[in-house]
């Protein structure tokens, strides 16, 4: 009896972690996943996460849709050793205008205590003006810092990165194991991982098909560092609508790496922002209605431009159709052709032609007619 | 994914929770250590709370708008003020280290939902407030959560029960 119930308790964990081989029909399940920049303790990440959370999933969590947000710390150790040697060259006072530079660069300004940075400071708004004052006077440090950050992302120590290897095999078991979507929200140095990330995850093979025959994995990059984001796809494919940057025209950080020569992705928003440094996550994305809109709008048309896997497959005893799937959420329908065992997705499908099809006297006939050259397709196998 | 929770029904709850079983009182605080509380990593608690006696005080006065957030800051200042003793003296921290602190957070955020980000982050400015203690949060950060996938742990009322009293001293 116990020989059997282990047997069964054994089955059931093989179940419960086995790769699924094909994406359900109904629904979309979507992996959020934010990336944090450089020395963002963990709690100002934890805060900046929910707040990301927070101005989005209301956007992505439509009807049939589950986000799963994760949140990908990095705390890398290269930065730290920077900063380390940095505070070590600081007096006390200056350590304290340096930890609220660095904290209006990946969060917020109006959280911190102004006197507790200054004793002479009583406001936040005071605090603002004096750390406009301090990003001059530290202008050569914060170089150093960006300069050493941007410049490592050609570095081959990157492809032993732990943090790296381990957000690929997070997201890769998502989409493998959950049939997720992704959509990456890199912010500053996340930017870097993000990027990283895609030759990682579109370079794979997700239960036999290559991953980037699909659109399974997009990003929204907010405050880039970075000269490109995406690629990797097919080359049939084009990642324009699962690929986008949010960079404000004033933002502190770009414009400091502009300056010493490294190139980072062109700002493309204007709108007023009360951040000084206008690149702090919280303060300068989703700081006003006005802003935190372009991200939500941003965010879901990446979201909604992304594909499942192989959809789940019903033969339908067709001499020319040998399986179809479709998925009411996305309207796309795979067919796998009898005659040589390729396999097409066709996108835009309405629900009503899937139904048509199934219910056809000859669905081969009726595929002809109404589906082939009517809808977008791609072969993928 | 959002859970939509009434705040006044939560805060409710939670204070039939305080009344029935803890406290937010303050009990006598300690003296403010002043300098002397910057002067080495650990700081001073001389009421062997688990607390630093400069963070413990900072949590009653700057939270005294909302008194049911001071128990779990005070719990989330313990056990990281532990967190940072056991990192700095071998570098082993409890594995349940993350998720005490996840949780502990979530439960800030239930009571507070518009609030807990400034007080949590006024928590982490009066903590960190020597370069040797920056500096060796950044590595505890590193060491427990770096590579690591974070999802916001799922919390109810009656699950915070753990973090509503005040921590007890050691005296």
């Amino acid at each position: 009896m116990k020989y059997i119930a282990g047997l069964i308790l054994l089955a059931a964990q093989n179940l419960a972690f086995a790769n699924i081989e094909s994406c359900e029909n109904s629904g979309s399940r979507l992996h959020a996943g934010y990336i944090n920049g450089m020395i963002t303790t963990l709690d100002r990440a934890l805060i900046n996460f929910n707040a990301l959370e927070e101005a989005l999933d209301p956007t992505l969590s439509t009807p049939g849709q589950d986000v799963k947000w994760v949140l990908h710390y990095n705390n890398d150790e290269a930065a730290i050793d920077q900063i380390e040697q940095l505070i070590d060259q600081k007096l006390d006072d200056e350590v304290q205008r340096l930890y609220a530079i660095i904290t209006s660069f990946n969060s917020s300004l109006d959280y911190l205590d102004p006197e507790a940075v200054d004793e002479d400071l009583s406001t936040v708004e005071e605090l603002k003006q004096s750390v406009q004052q301090w990003y001059t006077d530290f202008v050569d440090d914060i170089e150093v810092l960006v300069a050493e950050s941007a410049m490592r992302v050609n570095d081959e120590a990157w492809l032993n990165d732990e943090d790296l290897s381990s957000m690929v095999s997070n997201i890769k078991a998502d989409i493998d194991t959950e049939c997720r979507k992704v959509l990456l929200l890199p912010h500053s140095q996340g930017n870097f991982y993000a990027n990283a990330i895609w030759p990682r995850i579109y370079g794979e093979t997700s239960n036999g098909y290559p991953i980037n025959a699909f659109k399974v994995m997009g990003q929204l990059s907010l405050g880039a560092p970075t000269s490109q984001i995406g690629g990797g796809l097919a080359s049939e494919k084009d990642d324009s609508d699962i690929t986008a940057w949010i960079n404000h025209d004033d933002d502190i950080i770009l414009n400091l790496m502009n300056l010493i020569g490294l190139s980072s992705l062109e700002g493309n928003t204007s709108i007023v922002t009360d951040d000084i440094s206008a690149h702090g996550l919280i303060d300068t994305f989703l700081g006003s209605a006005e802003i935190s809109a372009v991200v939500q709008s941003g965010a879901a048309s990446i979201a909604s431009a992304l594909e499942p896997m192989p959809l789940a497959r019903t033969g339908i005893g067709s001499s020319s159709l040998q399986e179809v799937g479709y998925n009411d959420f996305d309207s796309m329908l795979d067919i796998r052709f009898t005659s040589d065992g390729t396999e097409y997705r066709y996108y835009g499908v309405p629900q009503g032609i899937y139904n048509s099809l199934l219910s056809a006297e000859s669905s081969g006939a009726y595929f002809n007619a109404n589906i082939r050259d009517s809808f977008e397709y791609y072969r993928f196998r | 994914m959002s859970r939509k929770i009434s705040t006044p029904l939560t805060i409710f709850t939670l204070l039939a929770i305080t009344a029935c079983g803890g406290t937010t009182e303050p009990s006598e605080l300690p003296e403010h250590p002043g300098e002397a509380g910057r002067l080495t990593l650990e700081g001073i608690d001389m009421d062997l709370d688990g607390v630093r006696d400069d963070v413990q005080i900072h949590i009653h006065e700057q939270n005294h708008d909302l008194p049911d957030v001071i128990a779990p800051l005070l719990h989330m200042a313990k056990y990281r003020q532990q967190a940072i003793i056991d990192y700095d003296d071998d570098g082993v921290l409890e594995e349940s280290y993350l998720d005490t602190h996840l949780h502990t957070m979530e439960c800030i955020k239930l009571i507070d939902p518009a609030g807990y980000g400034k007080r949590i982050t006024l928590l982490e400015q009066a903590t960190l407030n020597t370069g040797e203690r920056w500096k060796t949060a950044l590595r505890l950060d590193a060491a427990i959560a770096s590579g690591q996938a974070i999802a916001r742990p799922s919390v109810t009322v009656l699950d915070c029960q753990d973090v509503m009293s005040i921590p007890a001293s050691d005296k």
